[in-house]
């Protein structure tokens, strides 16, 4: 399971690089794409309950995109699931003539639950659903919400955190992308985070923390039965994971896929599988 | 369907504006279960809390998360009701009703208690002034202001079974009763609620109406015929009753709100592409005001009967001389 984990997870990254590059000149968010591709590829293999011909199945897990520019790491996940059919049909991620964007747009009917790009809301979404689907009756479907750690300086991030634990909507599960990266700089010299960990727990959250890399630790933690209360994952990553020029790189937040550059991320992909 | 009888209308008629929130939603989740109600911090001052059973929840004094929970129970076929303080569930969450509304036109309505100048009495913090400009600018909103509380009862009914994001403004507190029968209320268009002058034309939205039907009433004792035209949506702004009376040589519009950015300028903008009338607006004057009474600052905005009548009459007077 798990060699076949890391090939997909190899194969995700080559997907974000290639619908990066097809941007052609229009930069796009490789870093925080990277950090978390093994965090999407372990949960839409082995733990997202979903219906790929009826994407909204009322009884499917829902994923919210918060930190929107993670929107190409989602689409490569999607396509690694069979949810997209073939990447290369995305001709392009701008325009009238796609549904895939570099931030989300929303389109149930395609998996994408929220629109996104705007940050510190998908957890307030999340409790909508949550809520909804507990009157429903509905027990079964989780809510995954996917939040930066440099997103976590929003305030209206602690507002809804505080509303989930109060009501206890143990049908949510909040993944924190901790890379420790924002666009000017080190997380910890912005607005120190101090022990991210602590903060959701006194929001009410059960909390782990984890190698967000680590497709075991990723596997055990989705694996957690909530006690009551809504679960967080705090998932220590790096940003720009698996491109060596876009490791723990700011400028890599956000840029533009040279054809070189393109080209020697996708060789260092390919040599990953020669190991 | 709420059933519009005397002895509802004589009801409805005695609550205030936010009471009758409460009211109308417990009669109207009777009979649609999808309705749901979120409040923040206000379930008591609207008199909802407990109406609802189950299908309420508090979420605090939240409203920038508000919206987004709104949407989320939106995206699950819900119909969700936001209630809060009108400042607060629009300007402090605009952001938020950008992406829910602007950008993902999902099915939720706002309720937008004490607009207007009703909480002046505590300072300008509680007023909503610029609500109306904000809102008009987010793409597929329909925004609603019951000028008592008949009409908000129709358009509660009506925000229900609309697939539409909707904002409802209540302005005012205990309210003027204009509509003292059953009427049929249609989307997107104004109603006649006094005379057939053609002296002047005024559009107003909000519980001021009932001023405004005074004014008039005064003023064709003075011999100056005019229309009144109640406008509950602002948003789509009538455009059929702006062509009906384009040809009277002015029209007026009240509102208690900046005379930058609401009813008046969702009129102007219209009339001035199409039009050579004149267009005279009339509320607050692009100022927050100093705190004082509900009464006192209506007379300050020259809102009161004595205020519109005066600038309608003048203006009339000028016409008529030239």
């Amino acid at each position: 399971m798990v060699q076949n984990l890391k090939y997909i997870a190899n194969e995700t990254r080559k997907d974000i690089l290639f619908m990066g590059y097809i941007l052609g000149g229009s930069s796009v968010h490789i870093g925080g794409c990277m950090s978390i591709v093994e965090l999407l590829t372990v949960l839409y293999q082995n733990h997202l309950s979903i219906d790929k011909n009826h994407p909204n199945w009322e009884c499917r897990d829902r994923i919210i995109m918060s930190k929107g520019h993670g929107s190409l790491a989602m689409y490569a996940a999607m396509h690694q699931t069979g949810i997209i059919d073939d990447i290369k049909n995305i001709k392009e991620l701008l325009g009238p003539k796609t549904i895939y964007y570099k931030q989300c747009v929303r389109n149930p009917e395609k998996g994408i639950e929220f629109s996104s790009g705007s940050l510190g809301q998908g957890l307030a979404y999340g409790i909508g659903i949550a809520w909804a689907l507990k009157l429903k009756k509905l027990v079964s479907p989780r809510i995954y919400i996917f939040i930066g750690d440099g997103e976590c300086d929003e305030g209206a991030v602690w507002e809804a955190a505080s509303i989930a634990g109060h009501h206890k909507l143990d049908n949510i599960t909040v993944v924190v992308d901790r890379n420790h990266l924002q666009i000017d700089g080190n997380t910890e010299n912005i607005n120190s985070m101090a022990n991210l960990k602590e903060r959701w727990e006194v929001f009410g959250f059960d909390v782990m923390e984890i190698n967000g890399h680590d497709v075991i630790a990723v596997d055990r933690a989705y694996s957690y039965n909530p006690s009551g209360r809504p679960v967080a994952i705090i998932a220590n990553t790096i940003k720009g994971k698996g491109i060596s020029f876009a490791e723990n790189s700011v400028e890599w937040h956000q840029n533009i896929l040279t054809h070189d550059l393109y080209e020697k991320a996708m060789e260092e992909l390919r040599s990953n599988l020669l190991v | 369907m709420i059933e519009f009888t005397d002895g509802f209308i004589d009801n409805i008629q005695k609550l205030d504006s936010k009471k009758a929130v409460g009211f109308l939603l417990g009669l109207i989740h009777k009979y649609n279960d999808k309705v749901v109600a979120v409040y923040a911090d206000v379930g008591s001052r609207f008199g909802v809390a407990g109406r609802l059973d189950s299908n309420e929840l508090e979420i605090g004094i939240s409203e920038q998360s508000l919206i987004p929970i709104l949407g989320g129970m939106a995206h699950e076929g819900l119909i969700p009701f936001g209630i809060a303080y009108a400042p607060f569930i629009t300007m402090r969450a605009a952001d938020q009703i950008r992406m829910t509304i602007g950008e993902m036109a999902m099915n939720i309505k706002l309720i937008g208690g004490s607009a207007g100048l009703v909480s002046g009495n505590l300072g300008s913090a509680s007023l909503a002034l610029d609500d109306l400009a904000m809102m008009r600018a987010i793409p597929n909103i329909v925004i609603m202001s019951p000028s008592d509380c008949m009409m908000e009862a129709k358009i509660m009914e009506m925000a229900t079974d609309i697939d539409k994001p909707v904002y409802i403004r209540l302005t005012g507190e205990k309210t003027t009763p204009i509509y003292l029968n059953d009427f049929k209320l249609e989307y997107g268009k104004g109603i006649k609620v006094y005379g057939n002058g053609e002296d002047a034309v005024v559009y107003s939205t909000g519980v001021i109406t009932s001023n405004v039907i005074k004014a008039a009433k005064k003023l064709k004792k003075y011999s100056y015929d005019i229309t009144v035209i109640d406008m509950p949506f602002v948003k789509p702004v009538d455009f059929e009753i702006l062509d009906k009376y384009a040809g009277f040589p002015i029209a007026f519009t009240v509102e208690e709100h900046n005379v930058i950015g609401g009813l008046g300028s969702a009129v102007s903008e219209y009339i001035a592409e199409k039009y050579s009338q004149n267009v005279v607006r009339i509320g607050i004057k692009d100022s927050y005001l100093y705190p004082d009474t509900y009464d006192n600052l209506l007379e300050i905005a020259k809102l009161d009967e004595e205020g519109i009548f005066n600038i309608i009459k003048n203006k009339l007077g000028e016409r008529k001389v030239i």
